[in-house]
C-alpha cells in the first residue's frame, strides 16, 4: 500500500505527462494544495521521488536543461500505476471521492 | 501659446521625465505659462524645452527629430538592461555542503531543482521567507539523501552477514 505522499507524487507525475523534473512535479503538487493548507515540503517530495525510483514505482531518466545541467526526470512505471490503483481502490469503494466538499 | 526654447546640454546631470513626441507637442500647446519640459537622454544628457520664448514650428520639428534619436537610444538602453538582467545570476542561498554529502551529479540535480522551486517560493512568499524555505528544504533534502545512503549500505551489510558467511 502506498503512503499519502507517494499517491500524490504518482498522480502529479502522471499529470505532468512523464519525464518530469522533480521541480515540475513539486509545482503540480503545490498547485493542488487546498487553500489555507500547508504546502508539501520540497525536500520530502525530492527524497520520496528517489525512494520510489529505487522501489521501481518510477523510472528515472536524464535530460539536459537550458543551463546545460544534467537533470533527473521521472516517469511512472506499470508497477507504479498498479500500486496507485490498489491504493485508491478502498477510497473508491467507500465513496471517498463523493465526500469531497460534504464536510465543508 | 507662450515661448519655448530648446536646449541640449551634454552630461547635464539633471534627471527628467521622458515624453513621447506627440505628448511633447500637446503639452507645449496646452500649457501657456512657465512650463519646462524635460526629456531624459542617454548618460545624463538632458533635453528640455522652456516656455520663455515663442515655440516655433522649427523648434518643435527639431524637438521631434531629437526625440526620435532619443527613442532609439532609450530602446538600446532598455535592451542592454534586459540582456544584463537575464545574464545576471540570481542570488540563491549558498548550500556548499551538498558537495560534501552528495555525489557530484546528485548535488547538481538537487541544487538545480531547489533553484527552480526557489523562484516559485519568491513569487508566493517573498524573498526573505523564500530564503528560509530554501535553507530548510536543502537541509532536509541532504539529510534524506544521507539517511537513504546509510540505510542502503546497512541493508547490503545485513545481507552479507545473513547470506555471505
Amino acid at each position: 500500500m502506498l503512503g499519502k505522499l507517494e499517491e500524490v507524487i504518482i498522480m502529479a507525475t502522471l499529470r505532468s505527462g512523464g519525464n518530469a523534473m522533480p521541480s515540475a512535479i513539486y509545482e503540480i503538487i503545490v498547485g493542488s494544495t487546498a487553500p489555507g493548507s500547508k504546502e508539501q515540503a520540497f525536500g520530502a517530495v525530492y527524497t520520496t521521488l528517489n525512494r520510489m525510483a529505487a522501489k521501481n514505482l518510477l523510472t528515472s531518466g536524464k535530460v539536459v536543461d537550458e543551463k546545460g545541467r544534467e537533470r533527473k526526470t521521472f516517469t511512472v512505471t506499470a508497477a507504479g500505476q498498479r500500486a496507485l490503483q490498489e491504493s485508491l481502490h478502498p477510497i473508491n469503494v467507500l465513496g471517498g471521492h463523493g465526500l469531497v466538499g460534504a464536510f465543508a | 501659446m507662450s515661448a519655448g526654447k530648446l536646449n541640449v546640454p551634454h552630461k547635464g546631470g539633471e534627471g527628467g521625465v521622458y515624453f513621447d513626441a506627440n505628448a511633447l507637442k500637446q503639452l507645449m500647446e496646452m500649457t501657456p505659462h512657465h512650463t519646462r519640459i524635460v526629456m531624459d537622454g542617454d548618460d545624463g544628457q538632458v533635453i528640455y524645452a522652456e516656455d520663455r520664448d515663442k515655440v516655433t514650428a522649427e523648434g518643435i520639428d527639431a524637438a521631434l527629430r531629437i526625440q526620435a534619436e532619443l527613442k532609439q537610444v532609450l530602446l538600446w538602453r532598455l535592451e542592454a538592461e534586459f540582456l544584463r538582467s537575464i545574464n545576471k545570476k540570481p542570488a540563491y542561498p549558498e548550500v556548499g555542503y551538498f558537495d560534501w554529502v552528495m555525489r557530484p551529479d546528485d548535488a547538481l540535480d538537487a541544487r538545480a531543482n531547489l533553484e527552480d522551486a526557489y523562484d516559485g517560493w519568491v513569487a508566493r512568499h517573498g524573498d526573505r521567507r523564500a530564503n528560509r524555505i530554501y535553507r530548510v528544504q536543502a537541509f532536509r533534502l541532504a539529510a534524506g539523501y544521507v539517511l537513504d545512503r546509510v540505510s542502503s549500505r546497512f541493508g547490503q551489510i545485513m545481507k552479507l552477514v545473513r547470506f555471505g558467511f
